[in-house]
């Protein structure tokens, strides 16, 4: 029963978290049809952010809105630094928005080590200093408020992105530049715009996640590429694009680490093989993920 | 050119009189003659004046054989980034993989099984391993598309620390691993006694034979038929050519490659290591910006790009200000090389070279270069089409074809038979089907129900390059030239089903023979289709109308029974209308069927033997070009109540 219990509250939370920064990835998908592959930076650029600030002595809280707001300026930035100059391209041929969003995270990487610096930091507790509960321990398993928060703002921010999406005018014009940007920007859209706003939407994601995590795992520079890479196999699996598909890879994700974790002692250290096989397992049978639309061939 | 030839004045403009804005002629896409091979004899001068000059050299001595055997992994990379057109972002996994097969495998088996001491047997290893690795990772992605293949490569590249952490006590661990036994290099060529200036000479040949292998391999029909799935891969498959396969060779020889690069680097230091999982991917992220700064797609490039990037960072003051900073630099540079120079450094020099010689004929003051175009009768008898059945059976027959798209049906239950040696049209309004019909025919689609029987044989269960080998050739309607290969290049493709050679054959040069038919071949067919004196141009410079003739000349290149023509009038204005009737005319004449799809309606009653029209995807008459003009359905199907036709 605690070995279950355990299983479930890390794959909750784990699979909030990476269906979160899953959804990073998604939004600037959902409009320009590439992969930010500078996602997993962003987090933890957004970290080292909130560090700073609370270094300098603000508060949690505020260092936390100040984050969310810079971290949609970094967004921001990376699409004029990286996706601008490529001027009008197909993304699926075409593959320089690779190379200049991978740049994009690497060249961030180093300048936090010069700007701030390259080691792990704690930062203060968000949920504990507003709400100030520690843990409660369900069957032998510690549950904290953190655990609790980063669930419920993942799916309030889901469900927000969701409407967004669907519901609003903006969301509306997302899809629109998706499809076809030059049909786009001759009924009206803005679509220099639109693709930057869902750059800056991404970011402040990134910056939510960063901050919820920071007790979890600390903000350090490795965080990119582990929670980058895992959850963007979270993101493909549910099919990009989907939020239900994101949510549906970040929880298999999370649920087969938790499982191998749980399995022995010794078998941590098998989790990324067999993520990996799962992921392989996905693509062979299912190459634009459970929700997402089967690609068909235009001749 | 091998042979003899007439010389062909280039820029004239004698076999397309419907084109008056032809580009010039001759656009050689590197310079001919003895020429090229300038670049090479100076990297030879450099490798032998750094490797006498810097032998005792702590500093730079290490960085030459960096630059050796990373601008080999790169060419390496280049394999499969620029000509296959496949992005992998996990190859550094291959040159770890590499070092660790040479360095565990190689006293394994040569002092436990087979007793003899052969040092440079590491090499083959790693080069085995590394390719055995490369192809079951390429079959388990090559079916991907775009960035889908990437995401699979940056995992897989991500998952060699991780089994390195797994099988610590055999891999070392993170740490990495030591080489105990390797080559003894001490007195290799010129190494003088020096084991580090031995290494040095071995990444220096190792160099030299991987621009041997890319240098043939491009010249070759494997390099052309990756050439060709990079440009469009739907072509390459219809003009026969497995690409499936083709991706895993590709990826298989550009691991191979990477892998021995990383035995060699294992050399160097005498230990294997991978790092962290984000050290693999910005590792395998270097290689890209080598190539992309250097030029993608081409030989000199990825060397270009490793001489600034190695020798670069060996620079004292980036060493002193940029030790600890790879990816600003490698991230910037991959930036602003992306940005201003697409092509790269190599590829945007031969453009503007390119430009200055054309602005210099254009100004008169320089003469363009001729085409040798081999000496090849004016009016080529086709080979006559491969009579398997007898004449009686039908080119193509089918039988209750049906094709439905979730609920909507494209074609149900169609029954056509097409005669040898006719023109047979199929025609209708828009939508009626007509495209998913070739699509059908040629393995593109599968039917939902129906059979498919070409010269007497049923091809239902045969893939589509399978379906062009038997003799089924195809033009597209959206044209799938393939723009940046040269037009002789793009019909030497199109011969890809008719011609042999394997990859062994072809990296080696050995297929020269071969190559050489298939040339001519080539050039053959451009002759028959016009085309002959821009044969050395880029297709891309092609304006439209010849894109279409360039497709039919591929097509032929098959020797196919039967050519479908999928709209090949469309955009073109009524002379160039003219001269492909002419053209089709003469390709019937030479024993081919051919099976026209088409909406203008001058050219399908002046050509066709037969007429079939097709609502719906409903047959609603059939008959003779007469028979099918003055049939009610017909009309009122195309024309609603008009009745002009």
């Amino acid at each position: 029963m605690g070995k279950f219990i355990q299983i479930l509250v890390s794959t909750v939370t784990v699979g909030s978290v990476l269906a979160l920064v899953a959804l990073g990835y998604n939004l600037v998908f959902s409009t320009t049809r590439i992969v930010n592959f500078a996602q997993g930076t962003m987090l933890v650029i957004a970290g080292y952010m909130a560090y700073a600030m609370t270094r300098q002595g603000l508060p949690i809280w505020l260092a936390f809105i100040l984050t969310v707001i810079g971290s949609a300026i970094i967004g921001m930035l990376i699409e004029l630094i990286a996706i601008r100059p490529l001027g009008r391209f197909d993304p699926a041929t075409n593959v320089g928005w690779i190379l200049t969003t991978f740049s994009v995270g690497l060249i961030a990487v180093d300048v936090i080590g010069i700007v701030i610096d390259a080691q792990p930091h704690a930062l203060p507790n968000l949920a504990g200093s507003v709400f100030g509960w520690k843990a409660s321990i369900v069957a032998g398993v510690p549950i904290t408020l953190t655990d609790i928060i980063i669930v419920v703002s993942a799916v309030l921010l889901m469900f927000l992105i969701e409407v967004l999406q669907n519901r609003t005018m903006a969301g509306r014009a997302f899809r629109a530049v998706a499809q076809d940007r030059q049909t786009a920007s001759l009924m009206g859209i803005n679509t220099t715009r639109t693709v930057m706003a869902t750059f800056a939407l991404a970011g402040a994601l990134a910056a939510v996640g960063a901050v919820l995590l920071a007790p979890k795992l600390f903000v350090k520079l490795e965080n990119g590429d582990l929670l980058g890479i895992q959850a963007f196999i979270a993101a493909v699996l549910g099919g990009l694009g989907s939020t239900r598909g994101a949510v549906v890879g970040g929880f298999a994700i999370a649920l087969t680490s938790a499982v191998v974790k749980t399995v022995s002692a010794g078998a941590g250290r098998y989790e990324p093989l067999v993520i990996f096989a799962l992921f392989l397992a996905v693509l062979v049978v299912r190459p634009t993920g459970i929700f997402g639309t089967p690609y068909v061939e235009k001749v | 050119m091998a042979q003899s030839g007439s010389e062909v004045a280039a820029g004239h403009d004698l076999a397309t009189p419907g084109t008056p804005m032809a580009p010039p002629a001759a656009r050689r896409f590197a310079p001919g003659g003895l020429v090229r091979f300038i670049p090479v004899v100076v990297l030879i001068v450099f490798a032998l004046w750094f490797g006498s000059s810097q032998a005792q050299n702590r500093a730079w001595l290490p960085l030459g054989i960096e630059f050796f055997y990373i601008a080999a992994a790169a060419l390496g990379v280049n394999i499969l980034l620029g000509y296959t057109g496949l992005l992998s972002l996990g190859h550094f996994g291959f040159f770890v993989a590499g070092g660790y097969a040479g360095a565990i495998f190689t006293p394994y088996i040569l002092g436990g099984i087979l007793g003899v001491n052969a040092p440079w047997f590491g090499f083959i290893v790693a080069f085995a391993f590394g390719a055995l690795l490369g192809t079951l990772l390429a079959l388990m992605c090559c079916h991907l598309r775009g960035f889908y293949l990437t995401v699979v490569t940056l995992a897989f590249g991500t998952l060699i620390p991780a089994i390195i952490t797994v099988a610590s006590a055999q891999l070392g661990g993170a740490g990495g691993r030591s080489v105990d036994k390797f080559p003894d290099t001490t007195n290799f060529l010129l190494a003088r006694g020096n084991a580090l200036a031995g290494i040095y000479y071995v990444a220096v040949i190792f160099l030299f034979a991987t621009i041997f292998i890319v240098w043939n391999l491009t010249r070759s029909r494997w390099g052309r038929a990756f050439m060709a799935i990079r440009e469009s891969e739907l072509a390459a498959r219809s003009s026969g050519v497995n690409t499936y396969w083709y991706k895993v060779a590709s990826f298989a020889l550009s691991a191979g490659i990477v892998a021995v690069a990383g035995w060699i680097g294992a050399l160097r230091y005498l230990s294997v290591s991978a790092g962290s999982a984000g050290n693999v991917s910005t590792q395998s992220f270097r290689y890209l910006v080598i190539i992309v700064l250097g030029g993608i797609g081409t030989i000199a490039g990825p060397v270009v790009g490793a001489i600034g990037i190695t020798f670069g960072f060996g620079l004292r003051w980036v060493q002193e200000h940029f030790r600890e900073y790879n990816g600003l630099l490698f991230g910037a540079l991959g930036i602003i090389g992306v940005a201003t120079a697409p092509e790269g450094l190599v590829g945007n020099m031969r453009k503007a070279v390119r430009d200055f010689q054309r602005k210099q004929v254009q100004k008169g003051r320089a003469r363009v270069r001729s085409v040798v175009v081999p000496d090849l009768p004016a009016e080529l008898t086709l080979p006559r089409s491969r009579s398997l059945g007898s004449d009686d059976t039908p080119m193509l027959e089918v039988t209750g074809l049906t094709k439905r798209f979730g609920g909507l049906s494209a074609l149900s239950e169609l029954d056509i038979s097409v005669k040898r040696g006719t023109v047979h049209a199929l025609i209708g309004p828009n939508g009626s089907g007509k495209s998913t019909f070739v699509n059908v025919i040629t393995g593109i689609y599968e039917p939902t129900a129906g059979r498919i029987t070409v010269n007497g044989e049923i091809v239902n269960d045969l893939s589509t390059h399978k379906r062009n080998a038997l003799g089924i050739a195809r033009t597209f309607q959206n044209l799938q030239v393939w723009r940046r290969m040269s037009i002789l290049e793009n019909v030497m493709v199109g011969a890809h089903s008719r011609s042999k050679g394997s990859l062994l054959r072809s990296i080696s040069g050995l297929n020269w023979v071969e190559e050489r038919r298939i040339r001519n071949k080539a050039w053959g067919m451009l002759q028959f289709v016009g085309l002959a004196e821009k044969g050395l141009a880029e297709a891309s410079t092609l304006p439209f109308a010849d894109q279409r003739r360039l497709e039919i000349a591929r097509a032929l290149a098959s020797d196919p029974s039967l050519l479908l023509l999928d709209e090949p009038a469309a955009g073109l204005h009524p002379t160039e209308i003219h001269e492909l009737v002419a053209l089709i005319r003469r390709v019937r004449d030479a024993g081919i069927t051919v099976l026209l799809i088409e909406h203008h309606m001058d050219l399908v009653m002046g050509l066709s033997d037969t007429v079939s029209v097709i609502d719906y995807g409903i047959k609603i008459a059939e008959g003779s070009p007469e028979e099918v003009r003055h049939d009610r359905r017909v009309i009122e199907a195309y024309l609603g109540t008009d009745e002009h036709v």
